[in-house]
């Protein structure tokens, strides 16, 4: 049960969370959002990692540390200015589902990087939600 | 009497080019995050999940702020109100981490995974509470996000089966 609360809670907080970020993006640029809501939410991460872990971060090597910088760039910088310049300019209920697909170019690149297997669950997955996009993607305005 | 030809064409071309690179920045943010869920597998290998997050969101933070450092002082005279909004937005953020990651030590990820799948449905309804005069919500929209959202928590069971 408590696990279904915290991920009830991450599911709202997130929803709540992008609802403050358009605010913000009514005066602000995607980039200045981007950073400042990245360096915030560190205030809350930083402290709570480091107590909780300080003994594997002072022993990590430099090949953990790079895997960690790529994966820093693709999700922080890339994923999320690309995620706000995406909502400053169609709005968060057009936005936030087609940002949200990301476990399908997940799930292509795990098959074509990764060799992972795929099921019929998987493609099933992948088409629905293609199917989804698309519905919002043409839709005319 | 007709208006002027650019008086009604203009805007609607600039609209469906505005449309048109919101989506493409949408998609490409969604390439971004589907990618770093790759690469998020190869952090996990080493390090805890949550001080990867907080590592490479320290990264991030620090490269886009070196990057953006001209947008960033021109902003610096922006009102109050649109500082306490992005704050608010990205503590949001890293709570939304700590309790997806308090959620997975806690429940099968079987579980977890098509709860948090629900986030943009969420997001959607707190749009629709707050800021209903910014955000424009037509129903193809509500369910083209409906069945993307069904479409990742399928994905979701057929990665855990």
């Amino acid at each position: 049960m408590t696990g279904i609360l915290f991920a009830l809670g991450a599911s709202t907080i997130w929803g709540i969370g992008n609802v403050w970020i358009r605010l913000a993006l009514r005066d602000m640029r995607p980039t200045t959002s981007a950073v400042f809501s990245l360096f915030s939410g560190l205030v809350l991460l930083i402290p709570l990692s480091f107590i909780l872990h300080w003994d594997t971060l002072t022993a990590m090597t430099l090949g953990a540390f790079v895997a960690v910088f790529f994966y820093g760039m693709s999700n922080f910088l890339l994923g999320r200015f690309l995620n706000y310049s995406s909502i400053s300019r169609i709005g968060l209920n057009r936005s936030v589902p087609i940002v949200s697909s990301s476990p399908v170019p997940a799930l292509i690149l795990a098959v074509l990087l990764l060799g992972e297997e795929i099921n019929l669950l998987l493609i099933l997955g992948g088409l629905t939600v293609m199917a989804g996009v698309l519905l919002i993607v043409t839709e005319r305005r | 009497m007709r208006p002027p030809a650019h008086a009604t064409d203009v805007p609607r071309a600039e609209l469906a080019r505005t449309n048109i690179i919101g989506y493409a920045l949408a998609g490409a943010a969604c390439l971004a995050y589907g990618a770093s869920l790759i690469l998020a597998k190869q952090v996990v290998e080493d390090t805890p999940p949550l001080l990867g997050a907080a590592l490479g969101m320290t990264f991030g933070m620090l490269v886009l702020a070196i990057l953006s450092a001209p947008d960033v002082r021109h902003d610096r005279g922006t009102r109050r109100r649109a500082w306490v909004w992005a704050a608010l937005g990205g503590l949001a953020a890293g709570g939304g981490i700590t309790c997806m990651f308090l959620a997975v030590s806690n429940a099968p990820v079987v579980v977890v995974a098509p709860i948090l799948a629900m986030n943009p449905l969420t997001a959607i309804l707190f749009s629709q509470i707050f800021i209903r005069g910014m955000e424009r919500l037509t129903w193809r929209v509500l369910i083209g996000a409906v069945i993307i959202v069904a479409g990742v928590i399928i994905i979701s069971l057929g990665q855990n089966t």
